[in-house]
């Protein structure tokens, strides 16, 4: 199967994967073929012990069917700070949901310095850490996600790549905040706004952590914000932007630059 | 709280009063460290099935029954991720049998340690040479992170052998063990004949196994009323039968649910 998706060009492959995975062959022809490409479905087969067709499974997986990370939101059913938390902590389908992502391609408005470190804060899987780590750039990783931090050391150590990994604890407490060092001249934040209650009080923790000139590579879609032309955004795990967030960033200091190409913003710190 | 369902005052302020306690070395203050939950939510999270019924909400029959793992490494898998089995894991302090544990029967390997409450007990007793290995990662974590809070040095295997996941396989870069503890592990495992080979082949000569598997029942075996349940298996192998062929002798053997036909064994090595 791994075999036949990498050559995946031949007409008859979506018949064979019908007959395989059923009504979720299309969709999964199109994100195991890009996962594949960047490794991830390899490395979960060897840090789940799953077959490679049961990880293509999961990863097919859409927001409605069972082991989905949407499912798994609405079976958890969080409904204390707490409890969203603890969902974002314990939860199994963004492992593979986060699979099927590339790394982004905004981190090529970054540009590697061996000396002061980037921060991919919320990293999920780590797509973004390894490739900015395999550029020469020196890279922290943080999310509080248990299984996917223990994914990213394992995929990290695979590769032989010396990424500093932060376990969310300070004081020997859970603190997704004070447990992140200072000094970094980069922080990535990937659609991680959107999923953090009082994420405003994040953002300033996050500036202060950043040295003189730094910047933050932002994309927040929160819910009910426009699209471009589509119609308003809406996913069962995202927060409404109840402050805005480029009224949060300003008031922090921060000059914003967009990145046209990508739906993304670069926000650089006063200072040099 | 929308999912969990809280358990009454009383029943709640005896469950906070049990996992304060020094038997099970306050796993209550490490839980609410490691999770960010208070005391309240931490005791309805690890309320004991009987008090809501088989299959309660927020029990571990029911992270199964959602995520309904068919192949052997589904069920691995499961166990893997689960996280229920941090809180249930909680209500169980120390394993007994560890009592009869000295100091020249170190190292000792607790496989397949939960929450890591006989490692830490053996730590407390100056028994330092105690090996951890679990596949759960939300349990692995909690406890990398307890033993630091308590000023332990870990020692842990990783369940990985050649950059794969294997559970046997990584006992390979183990040292050898004198004695090793596997509490209602067994049970779990589809190839438990390959683990426990690979366990025996680490026993020192001379060493113990402490062992207790409730493997479920065979249908023409089961006591009526007695539920069973999917995340035990049945014992396919034979399990006193290939300790034999590993050159293993019983040497203890003592009942511990005659319903569920449950031993407690210990097994020396020739």
């Amino acid at each position: 199967m791994e075999k036949e998706l990498k050559a995946a060009n031949r007409d008859d492959l979506h018949t064979k994967l019908a007959m395989k995975f059923g009504a979720n062959a299309k969709l999964l022809f199109r994100v195991v073929r890009g996962a594949i490409y960047h490794q991830s479905i390899q490395d979960l087969v060897a840090y789940t012990g799953l077959s490679f067709d049961e990880v293509c499974q999961r990863v097919a997986l859409k927001a409605g069917d069972k082991g989905h990370f949407v499912s798994e939101f609405t079976w958890e059913n969080p409904g204390t700070p707490n409890e969203l938390n603890w969902f974002y902590r314990a939860c199994k389908g963004y492992l593979y949901g986060n699979a099927s992502r590339p790394e982004w391609e905004a981190l090529a408005a970054l540009t590697p310095d061996k000396h002061s470190p980037v921060l991919d804060y919320g990293g999920g899987i780590g797509q973004n850490t390894i490739a900015l780590a395999e550029r020469g750039f020196k890279v922290s990783y943080f999310d509080i996600s248990v299984l996917q931090m223990d994914f990213v050391i394992f995929r990290t150590h695979s590769r032989s790549l010396a990424v500093d990994v932060i376990p969310p604890f300070y004081n020997r407490r859970f603190n997704f905040m004070d447990c992140i060092p200072t000094g970094f001249r980069a922080i990535v934040l990937q659609d991680v706004l959107e999923h953090i209650p009082r994420y405003p009080l994040v953002l300033e923790n996050l500036v202060a952590k950043l040295l003189p000139g730094g910047v933050i590579l932002e994309y927040s879609p929160f819910n009910g914000k426009l699209q471009g032309k589509k119609m308003p955004r809406y996913s069962p795990v995202h927060l409404r932007e109840d402050t805005p967030l480029d009224k949060v960033m300003l008031g922090l200091g921060m000059e914003r630059t967009d990145l046209g190409k990508y739906p993304s913003t670069l926000w650089r710190k006063a200072g040099t | 709280m929308s999912k969990i369902v809280m358990p009454k005052k009383d029943d709640l302020l005896a469950l906070q009063r049990q996992m304060s306690g020094k038997t099970y070395r306050n796993v209550l203050a490490d839980l609410n460290a490691f999770t960010g939950f208070s005391a309240e939510e931490i005791c309805a999270r690890s309320i004991k099935k009987r008090t809501f019924g088989f299959g309660a909400k927020g029990w571990f029959n029911e992270e199964f029954a959602y995520f309904n793992p068919k192949t052997p490494a589904e069920y691995d898998w499961f166990y893997r991720a689960s996280q229920i089995y941090l809180f249930s894991n909680a209500r169980r302090h120390y394993w007994g049998e560890i009592d009869v544990l000295q100091a020249e029967d170190q190292p000792v390997l607790d496989y397949g340690a939960g929450i890591g409450q006989n490692v830490l007990e053996l730590n407390y007793r100056g028994l330092k040479d105690a090996w951890y290995f679990e596949v759960g990662s939300i349990q692995c974590e909690f406890f990398r992170f307890r033993m630091a809070r308590h000023g332990f040095e870990p020692k842990m295997i990783e369940p990985y052998h050649k950059g794969k996941f294997d559970t046997a396989g990584c006992l390979a870069g183990a040292p050898p063990f004198r004695t090793i503890i596997i509490q209602d592990v067994l049970e779990h495992v589809h190839n438990y004949d390959k683990i426990l080979s690979a366990l025996v082949a680490k026993l020192l000569p001379g060493g113990q196994v402490i062992e207790h598997s409730p493997f479920a029942l065979k249908d023409n075996e089961k006591v009526k009323n007695e539920h069973t349940t999917r995340m035990h298996l049945v014992d396919r192998v034979g399990l006193q039968k290939f300790m034999t062929s590993l050159g293993m002798k019983l040497v203890r053997s003592q009942v511990t649910n005659e319903a569920k036909k449950a031993e407690v064994h210990t097994w020396k090595k020739n």
